[in-house]
């Protein structure tokens, strides 16, 4: 039998979910393998380097940058305090003082009498990791990360914005402050304006208007490569822009993990290495035979289709044909012949299909 | 070198970021062909991580559509060829991994950095920032951007010799500061080049040698009216193959296979058109538009230039050329109206979901103009990029001897291109060559007498590498099967009333005249010619239109043919557009109808 492979995104009620939580070097690693951690956890907390400011310390005093070394107060790896003087030149038996003064507390990185400058470092900033699942820390690797797994259901969306939120799964029209809220449609501006504004963390939904994004963001986003964004909650999509209802089987999946506390991420790698945004939670109801499948599509298996006039249905693929057959643009392509659900069949080029 | 020179059967594979494309070379009759190819993914990522899978894998797609065993049961490559068994040489370009990225630095923006930059296109890389004294940025959002990079190798330059010595040093004090790590190899010291004031290079090397492997080369702008940047792409190149090459996964034992260095794919492009335009005698321009990129080189009057529009392309990168081109630039490509808010989804869509492709020929206008608006701009950006050490004085440099870096100033001057080469997914797959042509042709606006040619599956890099070792077989399978003629353009360059008059011609063939005409501003007209014909061409233009020989002045000369035959675009340069939307849909309903880019079907529709 013809096999065929085509990207997919993950959605399962009940799955073996691993999360590597990577740590920067030097992290202090709060947990052991076999440890039990719930998702807000801490698994690891750092100290990050703070921002490094350079300062035109000659150009300040206004001394030649060769003589910068004899008017400073301070050497080379010195801890200052902000506002301490770092360096000060005298005029006129001293009633004339120039002085230059710690922006913030720091260490003195370096002091170069080429380019008059003085290379300041911030004190560090300290940040914690959290478990993100509710799991078992299953390995702990020194300077990468610690991975946790869990027993969950998980849902991958199409794109997201923001970062990782872990918060009680409400419908549209529940109590939002605090919560992340779940619709299986269009979100409208109006309505992400207002989830803004009441506090929401989250947000789930079918689509949205690109324009809307845009207009809620402020700005046009990076769509190859989010989550870092501020728009005021985590927002992830599983369809994508426009008019689009979520497919049935991600809506009942999430449908039973309203009422409890799931993780979301925004976070989407479009390019090498693809990151798709998801939502994480307790796993409920039995695995399904489709989920465990493997190895790409054959005849029968049941597809939806991902671009087109035919977007969001569903059916089961009847033949793969081995040359690439005349699609719709005039072009040619590799195809899927698929009987969708109504009985019809149609002819849908392979790259345009997920299972 | 005398490797290769006697090889016949020859296999050269190309490592891209998604897939690796390998091609056959064989000697036939005393003639080089390409004779077949073979593609599988690359596999440079998780789980595989080891480029030779992907290579083994493509040499074998390859052996099954050659006949030929490529590789043993141990899968090594069967060396030397004896029948229809093993190949004599093997070679590899690489762009996998998102091929050699760099960060440039320098004094000033236009002067060292520049040259910097040029000195790291052309070596093949991608430049992901370039960083200078003057440009707009604080010196801590400087720092900042440096941190989050992790580019496999730095070029600072700055300082001419003698010269300039605080801004140079202030660079490299950000770069202490910032302290970027190398994308591969944990624990491994990011290698950065210095090629700037000599003068300074001990204050540089106390600076960030403790953090870098720090190597000293020729400084590259050695007096402000020279560029030297020939030791810092050697150096590029000589760190690409020790360092990066050897941290990415498999590379090692791919370069133990090849029979030479493996290339940057763009460096070995770079050196194929090189050959190609000193051959014809002609200013060459090629492009390569991609998902998430266009790479465009030039060859202009011996002078090579690369530029790489890191985020215009038609799948990863479609939202960003929306958001350069603006709704407006986009929607004018498109035969028919399209509310702004769905033609912004659909791009959206595209953007998210990269591998899908158009079902229906509403999708395919859609993508279509976005690889015209991604190829404008890039070409908008290569031009301003391409400027000579020397000419007229800028407005704002303040330095004699220098340009402004702007398109008047460009040494690509779109009158003096012989020959336009389209490469990438969007041109090669286009259902129609004509949709090819005029994708090409509405993007770059050609001005005079040009040849518009593809190269179908983008073979330059294949035959970049094998020019290195063997010339000859390289330009004859350039010449026979890689650069495939689409037509001629004919467009002059002016401006005038719509529905005037702008040209006379007359075709000649075998000594009769087989086509002549007059023809409108606004017109299009193509005039069929078949491919591997020349004709006789002569042009008269109307005052104020010039196609070669000066305003209004009769061109004569020869012109090739093509699939697309020969194509009259008497459209104005700039391209004169209509003011309303109705009216901007019914002229590219025209001009479609006449480039033939639409079937039978369709052009009925468009009346």
């Amino acid at each position: 039998m013809i096999r065929a492979f085509s990207p997919c995104l993950t959605v399962s009620s009940r799955m073996i979910v691993r999360r590597l939580r990577p740590v920067p070097e030097g992290a202090e690693i709060l947990v052991s393998a076999g440890d039990a951690v719930e998702a807000t956890d801490p698994v690891a907390r750092v100290e990050l380097p703070g921002p490094t400011q350079i300062l035109s310390v000659a150009s300040s005093l206004g001394i030649p940058r060769k003589n910068l070394s004899g008017v400073m107060l301070v050497a080379e790896g010195d801890q200052v305090g902000a506002g301490q003087v770092i360096a000060s030149t005298s005029a006129l038996f001293g009633l004339l003082k120039s002085r230059v003064q710690a922006p913030f507390d720091g260490r003195i990185q370096s002091v170069s009498d080429v380019s008059g400058q003085v290379m300041i470092s911030a004190a560090p900033r300290p940040i914690e990791v959290s478990a993100y699942l509710d799991g078992e820390v299953t390995s702990v690797k020194d300077g990468v990360g610690v991975e946790v797994e869990a027993e969950a259901a998980l849902v991958q969306g199409i794109f997201g914005v923001g970062s990782e939120a872990i918060a009680e799964l409400v419908r549209a029209g529940d109590d939002p402050e605090g919560k992340i809220v779940i619709t299986e449609g269009r979100a409208t501006l109006e309505a992400m304006e207002r989830l803004r504004e009441t506090g929401a963390v989250g947000l789930i939904a079918g689509s949205a208007g690109g324009a809307d994004l845009v207009s809620l963001a402020g700005r046009e986003l990076n769509l190859a490569d989010t989550g870092d964004e501020d728009i005021g909650f985590t927002l992830v999509l599983t369809e994508g822009f426009g008019d689009l209802s979520m497919a049935s089987r991600t809506a009942a999946v999430l449908d039973g993990l309203v009422g409890g506390r799931v993780s979301i991420s925004g976070a989407t790698q479009v390019r090498a290495g693809v990151v798709r945004p998801e939502i994480v939670g307790r796993a409920h109801g039995s695995s399904r035979a489709e989920d465990e499948e493997e190895g790409g599509i054959a005849e029968g298996t049941t597809v939806r289709i991902i671009r087109g006039k035919a977007f969001g249905r569903t059916g089961r693929v009847t033949q793969i044909p081995e040359e690439p057959a005349a699609i719709g643009s005039g072009g040619r392509s590799l195809v899927y012949v698929v009987r969708l659900d109504d009985g019809h069949e149609i002819t849908v080029p392979r790259p345009n299909v997920e299972k | 070198m005398t490797i290769g020179v006697d090889a016949s059967v020859i296999v050269i594979t190309d490592c891209g970021s998604t897939t690796t494309k390998a091609i056959l070379i064989e000697e036939v009759d005393g003639v080089f062909r390409q004779t077949s190819r073979g593609e599988a993914p690359t596999t440079v990522e998780a789980p595989v991580e080891d480029v030779t899978r992907g290579v083994i894998a493509a040499l074998r797609d390859l052996s099954a559509l050659s006949g030929r065993r490529i590789i043993d049961d141990d899968g090594e490559i069967i060396r030397p060829a004896r029948g229809n068994t093993g190949v004599d040489l093997y070679l590899s370009t690489s762009s996998a991994g998102g091929g050699l990225q760099m960060m440039v630095a320098g004094v000033v923006g236009r002067i060292s950095a520049r040259s910097a930059e040029r000195a790291a296109l052309g070596a093949g890389a991608i430049v992901a920032d370039v960083i200078a004294c003057d440009d707009e940025r604080s010196p801590q959002r400087r720092i900042d951007r440096l941190k989050g990079l992790r580019p496999d190798m730095v070029l600072l330059a700055g300082g001419t010799d003698g010269g300039a010595e605080v801004g140079v040093v202030e660079m490299a004090e950000m770069l202490s500061a910032a302290d970027p790590k190398p994308r591969f190899g944990k624990g491994f010291r990011l290698p950065v080049i210095f090629a700037g004031n000599p003068e300074v290079a001990n204050e540089v090397r106390r600076i960030v040698g403790g953090k870098s492997d720090l190597f000293v080369v020729d400084n590259l702008r050695p007096t402000v009216d020279e560029e030297k940047i020939g030791p810092a792409r050697e150096k590029i190149h000589d760190l690409f193959l020790e360092h990066v090459m050897q941290q990415a996964p498999g590379f090692a034992r791919l370069v133990e296979w090849t029979d030479s260095p493996v290339m940057p794919t763009p460096s070995a492009v770079g050196s194929m058109l090189r050959s190609l335009a000193d051959t014809e005698d002609i200013a060459v321009l090629c492009v390569d538009i991609g998902g998430a990129t266009t790479d465009i080189f030039s060859v202009v009057e011996g002078a090579f230039n690369r530029t790489v529009s890191a985020n215009l392309g038609v799948s990863y990168s479609a939202a960003f050329v929306l958001r350069e081109s603006g709704e407006e630039n986009l929607e004018r490509w498109l035969p028919f109206e399209m509310d702004p808010g769905r033609l912004r989804d659909e791009v959206m869509n595209k953007t998210i979901r990269p591998t899908t492709i158009p079902d229906s020929e509403e999708g395919l206008l859609v993508e279509q103009a976005l690889a015209r608006e991604a190829l404008r701009i890039s070409l908008e950006q290569h031009r301003a990029f391409a400027t000579g050490l020397k000419g007229t004085m800028g407005k704002s440099s303040g330095i004699s001897g220098f340009s402004d870096g702007s398109e008047r100033d460009s040494l690509v001057q779109m009158a003096s291109l012989g020959l336009i080469i389209g490469s990438g997914g969007v041109l090669s797959h286009a259902p129609r060559p004509a949709q090819t042509a005029a994708m090409l042709i509405d993007a770059f606006a050609p001005e005079g007498i040009t040849r518009i040619a593809k190269d179908s599956i983008f073979m330059l890099p294949h035959l970049g590498v094998l020019a290195e070792v063997n010339g000859d077989a390289a330009r004859s399978v350039l010449a026979r099967d890689c650069v495939v003629d689409l037509c001629t353009c004919v467009a002059p360059s002016g401006v005038g009333k719509s529905g005037s008059e702008c040209l006379e011609f007359s075709l000649e063939m075998d000594g009769s005249v087989v086509e002549s005409g007059r023809l409108a501003v606004g017109d299009v007209l193509v005039v069929p010619l078949p491919e591997g014909r020349e004709a006789t061409l002569t042009v008269s233009p109307r005052r104020g239109f010039d196609v070669g020989e000066g305003k209004g002045r009769r061109w004569s000369g020869p012109v090739k043919g093509g699939p697309c035959g020969l194509v009259f675009d008497c459209r104005g340069r700039p391209i004169a557009w209509p003011g309303s939307r109705a009216e901007r849909v019914a002229a590219m309903r025209r001009w479609r109808k006449a480039f033939g880019a639409i079937d039978e079907a369709d052009k009925e529709d468009a009346k």
